[in-house]
């Protein structure tokens, strides 16, 4: 089988896989908002989150079952000392702010450029991205939706979704909207995928080890 | 063109800071010019009146150069702002204090078309003969043996071609007053 | 030659090169249900991991590429498990892969699909994979497997509270089990890199492990992660497990990493209740180990805690009063500095520094927390016997911090003087160390316009602020910089415009104490400092007038004995325009107040400044510019009788034709001639005098001394000056001032001012008269007040009637 043709049968498979990434600063509500998706538990209690960690959640989109794998990562740059591999192969980026502390609003130009640099996706400006606001069940509030939209627009109409994850508000919908997001990815890179037939080749020269004996 | 007016401030010796409700409206890049009446006291606030903008005139009040003699201010000074002539001179040199006939005599050995004087620690701005005086009041308010009132107060000049419109500032309780005179030159 | 950076990026790519392959191959086999094949290019791909060439870094690169691939596998399987699908042998079968890194990477794989579709296995196969996983004994290769397994685990650990009886399912208590054995094997290789390689690699080694702790952290935050983790097993089962194995290690970088570690991923609730116990085993940790970092991060995380739940009133708040934070951490700090012999003394401070933040935040009305503080600081420098802290030192620098910590955050001085450690625990700074403070606490209040507001305050802020006050200091010798000095001072005399009481007798008792303080700062400081003490003295004694309480006069007299006082130790320390200055002002004051024997009072004021001026001030432009403050001051004052009035007024006079330079004596004279006019005396009612001829009197010897003056040019100024004059006093009603004398001095003038040279100084003087005689045309034209007719006669030409003005200038001479 022609590898083009076998990949495009690999993208219509029953089963897909999508990756999703969550950053932002440190106490913004990443872990929960993945608890309240995933299993739909919140705890006030703040724990800090090292390196990355994800779970999974099956759902249906557009009559498709998709595993989504949703990476949590730490907020804080010292919990991140082996660097940030897990960017890679990204199907969509959840960036998330807490409505009440404007700096974690002003964060996130750079957590963008840095998704960008590291994770370096085919076609940067038309990676998928979602912007979340957190914890609007919190008063008082420091960014507007006005504004938070304003910034979703200059950075070429990323979808943006108010959230509570204590009270469970507009979680679904936004995880929705990430999954969709991140399925519509992977189907426009799937096509470009043509540099494969090169790669076959090299399929049967392997590559001696380092280590030879088993126990090492 | 903006011109602050102000003086008597008698940091440290009467008074320890401007009013802080000044501070706040006085910010750096919007003056073009001060004029100081005298008795600034001290280096630390003539360096203060220098962050507000860079051409600042200082005349010696009879507290200035006590204690430090450094300072070394002129008595009187002319300076030209526009279309006008401007003369500077604290006024306790001026006996009677405050009197406006005896100020008239300054105004004409100056040759000025507005003569600012202090001293009195009380804001005046008026018209005596087709010339236009203005004292400042202090700043801050300082005490004044002839006067137990003092309200804290400066003065705003803006002057267009052959107009002043002066804007005082004054201090009452808790709030900025703010009053509006035109002068106009013939 | 290869830099070892693109030496790294090449044995990378290659590695993501075979795994991109090997992943098409194998998820190709899937597709074609062909599991053996894929289970073959898993196993292949997997033997990536066991390189040797990778630094921490790149290996997590490849291994996340490599298990993101698995996880294709892991759902196929899954997939066709649930369908039913027995593949029994499956996890026996994955066994015979021929390398244990790839094995135990698959054996993982399977077993957790195992986990998934029966769960009845879940005990026994979490127990045998973490038991397997020992095969690996290289510490990198070890590390990613074991996380590997910790990653897949995650959501099968099981998650119940303990029960009753065998449980194949397995409880909490399997996976408490589970992660600890896992932390600790982890943790074990972690610090097996420390020991590996040649002594001279050891700073690259401490960084590649620096790189590889989160692995091992993960191991927490798994065990954070259990819901059925209760407080109850927190204190028996995990904490004492994770501090076992910290303690037991023996190494300090492992330490650090996970004391901090367990801080951060365990929630406050938690922490609060087992300070002891985690207290205590930094207490045990290697003496390489910044304990300092450790206390201080977990105390700033409980004051921020502190501070969360007051704003949503959680429970947190009472737990907070319950479990006694401040007691328990001071206790603690307090033992871990006993026992840690290598601590620095700078990390001892920081620790204060902390205590003092968490005190502050925790409890914000518990002053006395930080007054221990204080006190245990101060005993620790007693101890280690450190005194005169300098000022560039880390110890001084943390105790600064820690000296202003109250400051900042009550911005009240008085709260400072509240505190009965703190002036103590100052003194343990060296002399710039301490006046830097004092600074920062004079511009802390001047900025917060904080009052003190009485003696015994006042006194002791005073006596805190030592260094800037007095001259009695352990002051290094050599030059002082005036410069600063002046504005230490000026700042300190702002500040004394802070000590007042609505109270007056309260203000005379802190101005009675400011001074007695004060005073001891010799003659470069009183300049300064006095002068603020004389001007509140002279507005309480306003204040008395006002109010007129049964003593007031008695009051208002002492008050002035206090001042008169204060300004003699300016005139003893060599001073004298300031103090003329003062006494001129008291002498208004005085005036004005009018309390019994006022006058007599004013009178010794006036002949202070008198005598400060003819015995103490030599320079000619000094003089001028007091005799022309002293005759303005005089003519303010009404309260002399005629007795005191006349002898002041001719000293003034006399001392006006005295001044050295003759232009000054003529406008001196000048000056005087108003104190005959506008000044008031007793036996005038506090009418003006109007004194006629004195004033003409004084004028005329004005134009004697003008006449005497050799520059023609400084002669004509005198003589428009002195017309001024004159036409102010005919103006004002003087009938001694006629016009006949005006129009002899305007003709002088024209003639004069025809034979100056052409000059800046001539055209000057020619401005100065055309504006007087243009007044006087104005005033001829539309005459004011009730004398109409009274400029009759004045000639602004007078060219045209020469010979008459002639006639009149003689008369003029003759009178």
């Amino acid at each position: 089988m022609h590898a083009i043709t076998y990949l495009r049968n690999m993208a219509s498979r029953k089963k897909t896989l999508l990756k999703v990434i969550i950053l932002g600063d440190s106490s913004v509500g990443k872990t929960s908002l993945m608890n309240q998706y995933v299993n739909r538990k919140f705890t006030n209690q703040y724990k800090a989150t090292i390196g990355a960690d994800f779970l999974t959640k099956e759902l249906t989109v557009d009559d498709r079952t998709v595993t989504m794998q949703i990476w949590d990562t730490a907020g804080q740059e010292r919990f991140q000392s082996l660097g940030v591999a897990f960017y890679r192969g990204a199907d969509c980026c959840v960036l998330v702010f807490d409505v009440t502390a404007p700096n974690t609003f002003k964060s996130l130009d750079s957590w963008r450029d840095e998704f960008l640099i590291q994770a370096s996706p085919r076609e940067p400006e038309n990676f998928p991205f979602v912007l979340l606001g957190n914890k609007v069940d919190l008063e008082p509030r420091a960014i507007s939706s006005k504004r938070a939209q304003q910034w979703c627009q200059s950075k070429n109409n990323i979808p943006y979704f108010e959230t509570s994850a204590k009270e469970g508000l507009n979680v679904e919908q936004a995880f929705m909207a990430i999954a969709k997001n991140a399925l519509a990815q992977q189907n426009s890179t799937v096509d470009l995928y043509n540099e494969f037939p090169d790669q076959i080749k090299l399929t049967n020269t392997q590559k001696p080890s380092g280590g030879s004996g088993c126990c090492q | 063109m903006l011109v602050l007016v102000l003086g008597d401030l008698h940091i440290p010796h009467r008074c320890s800071s401007l009013p802080a409700k000044f501070k706040k409206l006085l910010v750096p890049g919007r003056i073009q010019h001060i004029l100081c009446t005298g008795n600034l006291c001290t280096k630390e606030s003539y360096d203060y009146l220098k962050t507000l903008a860079s051409d600042v005139h200082v005349v010696r009040g009879d507290f200035d150069d006590v204690c430090n003699h450094n300072l070394n201010y002129p008595e009187q000074k002319v300076v030209t702002v526009g279309q006008f002539r401007i003369g500077l001179s604290h006024g306790h040199q001026v006996v009677p204090w405050g009197d406006p006939e005896a100020l008239s005599l300054i105004q004409r050995q100056l040759d000025v078309d507005i003569l600012i004087s202090g001293h009195t620690h009380k804001f005046e701005a008026y018209e005596h003969e087709n010339k236009f005086y203005i004292n400042p009041g202090s700043a801050t308010g300082a005490y004044n043996a002839l006067d137990t009132s003092i309200t804290p107060s400066f003065v705003l000049m803006d002057i267009q071609n052959t107009t002043v419109v002066t804007y005082v500032y004054q201090l009452m309780g808790e709030d900025v007053k703010v009053e509006r005179i035109e002068y106009k030159k013939i | 030659m290869v830099s070892p950076v693109e030496e790294q990026e090449k044995y990378l790519h290659d590695a993501l090169g075979v795994v991109k392959a090997q992943a098409f191959h194998m998820k190709r086999a899937l597709d074609k249900n062909k599991l053996m094949d894929a289970l073959k290019n898993a196993s292949a791909m997997l033997s990536e991991l066991r390189t040797s060439l990778l630094s921490p870094k790149s290996y997590y690169e490849l291994y996340m590429a490599i298990t993101d691939e698995l996880r294709h596998m892991e759902l196929y399987l899954v997939d066709e498990f649930q369908r039913g699908r027995k593949v029994h042998d499956l996890y026996e079968l994955v066994q015979y892969a021929g390398n244990i890194v790839p094995r135990l990477y698959l054996l993982i794989t399977v077993g957790l699909v195992y986990i998934k579709t029966n769960s009845a296995l879940r005990r026994d196969l979490l127990k045998d994979l973490v038991e397997m996983c020992r095969g690996v004994q290289h510490p990198l290769r070890g590390l990613f497997l074991r996380n590997y397994l910790l990653q897949c685990t995650r959501n099968v650990l099981p998650d119940t509270p303990d029960i009753e009886g065998d449980n194949p399912e397995g409880t909490v208590k399997d996976s408490i089990d589970f992660v600890l054995m896992n932390f600790a094997e982890m943790n074990k290789l972690w610090v097996r890199m420390q020991h590996q390689g040649h002594s001279r690699d050891r700073q690259a080694r401490e960084r590649e492990r620096e790189e590889l702790r989160i692995l091992v952290g993960t191991n927490l935050v798994r065990l954070s992660q259990l819901e059925s983790v209760t407080l109850e097993k927190y204190q028996k089962m995990v904490l004492p497990g994770i501090l076992e194995q910290v303690v037991s290690c023996r190494d300090a970088i492992a330490q650090e990493y996970l004391m901090e570690c367990i801080i951060q991923v365990f929630p406050d609730e938690f922490h609060i209740q087992t300070l002891n116990a985690f207290l205590k085993s930094c207490a045990e940790l290697e003496s390489g180990v910044n304990v300092k970092n450790i206390v201080i991060s977990l105390m700033e995380r409980l004051a921020a805690f502190s501070q969360r739940s007051d704003s949503i009133g959680g429970e947190g708040t009472q737990i907070l009063q319950e479990v006694q934070l401040f007691e328990v951490f001071s206790n603690q700090v307090s033992s871990i500095i006993a026992n840690r012999q290598y601590l620095p003394p700078e990390d001892m401070v920081a620790l204060q520094v902390a205590l003092v933040n968490l005190a502050l935040k925790c409890y914000p009305d518990r002053i006395d927390y930080i007054d221990k503080v204080m006190l245990s600081s101060v005993e620790i420098f007693q101890r280690l016997g450190l005194e005169h802290l300098e000022s560039h030192t880390p110890v001084a620098k943390e105790l600064q911090k820690l000296l202003k910590i109250p400051l900042d955050t009550y911005n009240d001085i008085l709260v400072i003087l509240k505190l009965k450690h703190y002036a103590g625990l100052m003194q343990h700074l060296d002399y710039y160390g301490r006046k830097a403070l004092s600074i920062y606490i004079l511009n802390n209040t001047l900025e917060n316009e904080t009052i003190v507001p009485s003696a015994e305050e006042a006194e002791q802020a005073l006596t805190l602020l030592n260094t800037l006050v007095t001259d009695k200091n352990e002051h290094p010798v050599g030059e002082m910089d005036m410069e600063e000095l002046m504005e230490e001072q000026c700042l300190l005399a702002r500040f004394i415009h802070q000590l007042k009481s609505d109270v007056p007798d309260e203000h005379y008792l802190i101005l009675q104490a400011a001074k007695k303080i004060l005073v001891t700062g010799g003659p470069l400081r009183i300049k300064y400092t006095l002068p603020p003490l004389v001007f509140q003295a002279y507005q309480l004694a306003y204040k008395y007038r006002k109010l007129k309480d049964e003593r007031w006069e008695k009051k208002c007299t002492k008050i002035f004995q206090f001042c008169h006082q204060t300004i003699t130790a300016l005139v003893k320390a060599e001073l004298a325009e300031l103090p003329l200055r003062l006494f001129l002002q008291g002498a208004l004051a005085i005036d004005r107040i009018a309390f019994e024997n006022h006058e007599t009072v004013a009178y010794e004021f006036m002949s202070q400044a008198f005598s400060l001026y003819e015995d103490e001030i030599s320079d000619s432009k000094a003089q001028l510019a007091a005799i022309t403050l002293i005759v303005g001051t005089l003519e303010q004052i009404s309260c002399f009788s005629e007795e005191n009035a006349e002898p002041l007024r001719t000293q003034c006079a006399l001392a006006a034709s005295k001044l050295l330079k003759k232009p000054d004596q003529c406008r001196g004279v000048a000056t005087c001639s108003h104190l005959f006019w506008s000044g008031k005396t007793q036996a005038s009612n506090g009418e003006e005098g109007h004194d006629g001829k004195r004033v003409v009197e004084c004028l005329k010897k004005g134009l004697r001394i003008a006449k005497q003056c050799m520059d023609i040019s400084v002669q004509v100024q005198l003589f428009v000056e002195l017309l001024n004059h004159y036409i102010f006093f005919f103006e004002k009603g003087n009938e001694q001032v006629d016009v006949e004398i005006l129009n002899q001095l305007i003709k002088k003038i024209k003639e004069e001012l025809a034979n100056l040279e052409n000059s800046d100084e001539t055209e000057q003087i020619t401005k100065h008269f055309s504006n007087t005689l243009a007044h006087l045309k104005l005033r001829m034209e539309s005459p004011e007040g009730d004398t109409p007719d009274a400029y009759k006669g004045i000639k602004l030409n007078p060219e045209e009637t020469a010979d008459e003005t002639k006639e009149v200038a003689k008369k003029v001479e003759a009178k």
